[in-house]
This record gives C-alpha cells, sequence and structure tokens, in this order.
C-alpha cells in the first residue's frame, strides 16, 4: 500500500491501522502491540477500526450480527463504568514478596479479596474528568512493566495511590482519621486482610 | 493458528491489568455473546445488561484462567451461566417475573419461535443489520481474488498468515497487506451505514 509522498502522515496512520489489522489476527509482534494499545486509549478512530475489523469478520463467519455503531459504542461506555468500579488485581510478572497486613478502606460494593501473589491496585472512583487515557496508562504502565523498579512503578499517577510499602506506613497513619484523604470511598468499610507487597528491588 | 493463540497476547496483557487489551476483547465479542444471551433470555433490556454482568464476572475471573481452553470458549461458558442465573432468578422473583411478562414475554418459553425478531431488535435495527451484511458482502465479491481469498481464508476458515502464505504461495507480508487492504476497501464501503461520522461515538 503506497501513501502519499507528500504527505508522511498517511503513511504512518496507514502503518497504525496495518497493525491494528494484524493485532485482530493475533499475528502483531510486540512493538506493533504496544502501539494498538496507544492507539485504544488515544483515538477514537483507533477503536472504531477495530471495531469495524471484528465486525467485517463476524459478518462473514454469520451475517447476523451486523449493527452500527451507536449499540456497540454504548455498550463499551457502560461496560467502561462498571470496570471503573472494579478493582485491579495484578499478576506481578516475577513476585518477590513478603507478607504482610494492613487495614484500608475498602468499598463494600468492591468486594476486594486480596490473593496469595496478587498485588492490589487500590483506585478510588475516578472523577468524571479524568482523561480516559491517563485512566488507562495508569494501569497498563503498572501491567506493563515487571522489570521496573519500585521508584518507577509506584508513583501516584492522577492522584491515584498504589500499594507498596510506604503506603503501608501511609495507611496505618491514616487509620485513625474518619476521612483517609483520596483513599476514602463513599460508604467504605474497614477491613483487615492479607496481601502482598511488593519489596523495594 | 487457533482461536485461543488468536488472542493470547491481548488476554495475557489483560491478565496483568491492561484495561485497554481487556476493552479490546469486549469490543470484539461483545455482539457475539449478546446474541448468545438474546437466545435464552427473551428481554432485550435484560440481554443488554447480562451481557454487562458477563463481561464483569469475566475481568473478575481472569486470573484464574488459564488458556487450557480458547478464551472465548471461556468467555462463552461464564455468559451461558450468567443467563441462566438470571433464568432463575426472574422466575423467583414475582415482580421481575411480572414485568418480564409485562414486557411481551413469556418466561416458560426461552427460545423465540423463528417468525420472531432475535435480540428483542425493532424492525428498524433488523433492517439495518441486514443491509450492513449485504453491504459486506457485496463488498467482499468487489474485492480482487487476492484480497478477497485472504481475507476468507483468514476470517473464515481461520488459518494463520503463515498458513495463508502456504496455500497463496505468497510472504507473509504480503499476506498481511492483503488481509489489511481487503478489510480497508469493505470498512470504507460500510462507514456511511455505520451511522456515525468516523470515530465520532468512541
Amino acid at each position: 500500500m503506497s501513501g502519499d509522498p507528500l504527505n508522511p502522515r498517511d503513511d504512518r496512520q496507514d502503518e497504525d491501522w496495518a497493525a491494528l489489522s494484524s493485532m485482530a489476527d493475533g499475528e502483531a509482534g510486540h512493538d506493533a502491540q504496544e502501539r494498538c494499545l496507544s492507539l485504544w486509549a488515544e483515538r477514537a478512530e483507533a477503536r472504531g477500526r477495530w471495531r469495524d475489523y471484528q465486525l467485517i469478520g463476524d459478518v462473514l463467519r454469520s451475517g447476523a450480527l451486523a449493527r452500527e455503531h451507536g449499540h456497540d459504542a454504548a455498550f463499551l461506555a457502560s461496560l467502561r463504568d462498571r470496570l471503573a468500579r472494579e478493582p485491579v488485581l495484578l499478576r506481578p510478572a516475577a513476585p518477590a514478596v513478603r507478607r504482610g497486613r494492613w487495614a484500608t478502606p475498602l468499598a463494600a460494593a468492591a468486594g476486594v479479596a486480596a490473593v496469595a501473589g496478587v498485588v492490589m491496585l487500590l483506585r478510588p472512583v475516578a472523577p468524571p474528568d479524568v482523561a480516559l487515557t491517563a485512566r488507562l496508562q495508569t494501569r497498563s504502565v503498572v501491567a506493563s512493566a515487571p522489570e521496573a523498579t519500585q521508584q518507577q512503578l509506584l508513583q501516584p499517577v492522577n492522584g491515584k495511590l498504589i500499594r507498596d510499602a510506604r503506603l503501608e506506613r501511609y495507611f496505618a497513619a491514616h487509620r485513625q482519621s474518619g476521612t483517609g484523604a483520596a483513599l476514602q470511598m463513599p460508604g467504605g468499610v474497614v477491613r483487615s486482610v492479607d496481601t502482598i507487597v511488593l519489596e523495594d528491588r | 493458528m487457533n482461536a485461543s493463540d488468536v488472542d493470547r497476547a491481548l488476554v495475557e496483557r489483560a491478565q496483568r491489568g491492561d484495561a485497554r487489551a481487556f476493552e479490546m476483547l469486549v469490543v470484539k465479542y461483545q455482539r457475539r455473546i449478546e446474541r448468545l444471551i438474546s437466545r435464552m433470555v427473551r428481554d432485550a433490556d435484560l440481554v443488554h445488561d447480562v451481557a454487562q454482568e458477563a463481561f464483569i464476572r469475566a475481568y473478575r475471573a481472569l486470573p484464574q484462567f488459564r488458556g487450557e481452553s480458547a478464551f472465548y470458549t471461556w468467555l462463552y461458558r461464564i455468559a451461558v451461566n450468567t443467563a441462566k442465573k438470571t433464568l432463575v432468578e426472574i422466575k423467583r422473583d414475582p415482580v421481575l417475573t411480572e414485568s418480564a411478562r409485562a414486557r411481551g414475554g413469556d418466561e416458560d418459553e426461552t427460545y423465540p419461535r423463528d417468525n420472531e425478531l432475535s435480540d428483542g431488535e425493532t424492525p428498524e435495527a433488523l433492517l439495518a443489520s441486514k443491509e450492513i451484511a449485504a453491504t459486506v458482502n457485496a463488498a467482499i465479491d468487489a474485492l480482487s481474488e487476492d484480497l478477497r481469498q485472504a481475507i476468507t481464508l483468514r476470517e473464515i476458515e481461520g488459518l494463520s498468515y503463515e498458513e495463508i502464505a502456504d496455500v497463496m504461495n505468497c510472504p507473509i507480508g504480503t499476506v498481511r497487506s492483503r488481509i489489511f487492504r481487503a478489510r480497508e476497501a469493505i470498512a470504507t464501503k460500510l462507514r456511511p451505514l455505520l451511522g456515525t461520522r468516523e470515530g465520532e461515538r468512541w
């Protein structure tokens, strides 16, 4: 596919959509995957295109799943709101852990459970004006950087605090206060939970 | 390449907490899941809610998914169980049963008759989906032989790029390019039908 030599942006765009196409087939290399995921968060056009490619496949196979964008976009928007209220469970690639007990305010509705080998990502309910990109990248940065140092991994991003040993001390300091700043959730219940704390490497 | 391999990269990233990867899987399978649930749950509003619930449950259960089956197989089972649970709840709760009855669903009859609309679709939505299907099929027919064969082998026969390269006797890069160009050609014809300016609602 030849782009316009006078407009290199078209070539770049073609490459982006070509990466998305190979991602749809499970044939994208690592760099292409990263590019696709960035596009997903940053550009509505990328989301629409992914959906178009998937729809084409669905129609080819069955003819019965064809729908205009509005329905599917509304489905994702609604689900996204619900996902935002779910706790994120991370499975570190190479955990080096020690066990600790900690108490933290938790939303009863979230129903959070700590499982051995899993780090809890605490996330308050996102305010409506938080950029989608920032919100998605917060989770992906932590998830895709298992080799990173704790320093890089565990920074507060957009007011969302991520668990580490330093936060344990933070929680302890705030346990007494009724309003634990950014971590207080509406209707929050204080519980003691067994969990894993990432060590500094 | 089988179905489980196609999703592997996205599933692994989703299991590591990448919300974008999970969303891409949602958009990929949402229509199939809704259709599956609509075969079991008659009420259109309920289909939407049950489908959402199924994806939430899948999201929560992601850490337990070990890749022994294809991701869609696993998701399919979760969706079926979610729909069954909903049907049980409807039968148990007289208020829900009554409102389901009021919406035209007979709770004893879980499968639509042949001449009825599936998915609780309006006639307009059904017409739109038929039009979309017709447009896709016409666009496929209008493709060059190479592009049509490439996308058919991928989407209908489920062959990997490597297998397609073998069948079509061309490099893998050519396969990748042909499938991409086929998709773009079809998508260009589809977009006027899809009801929004490009990317607007996403």
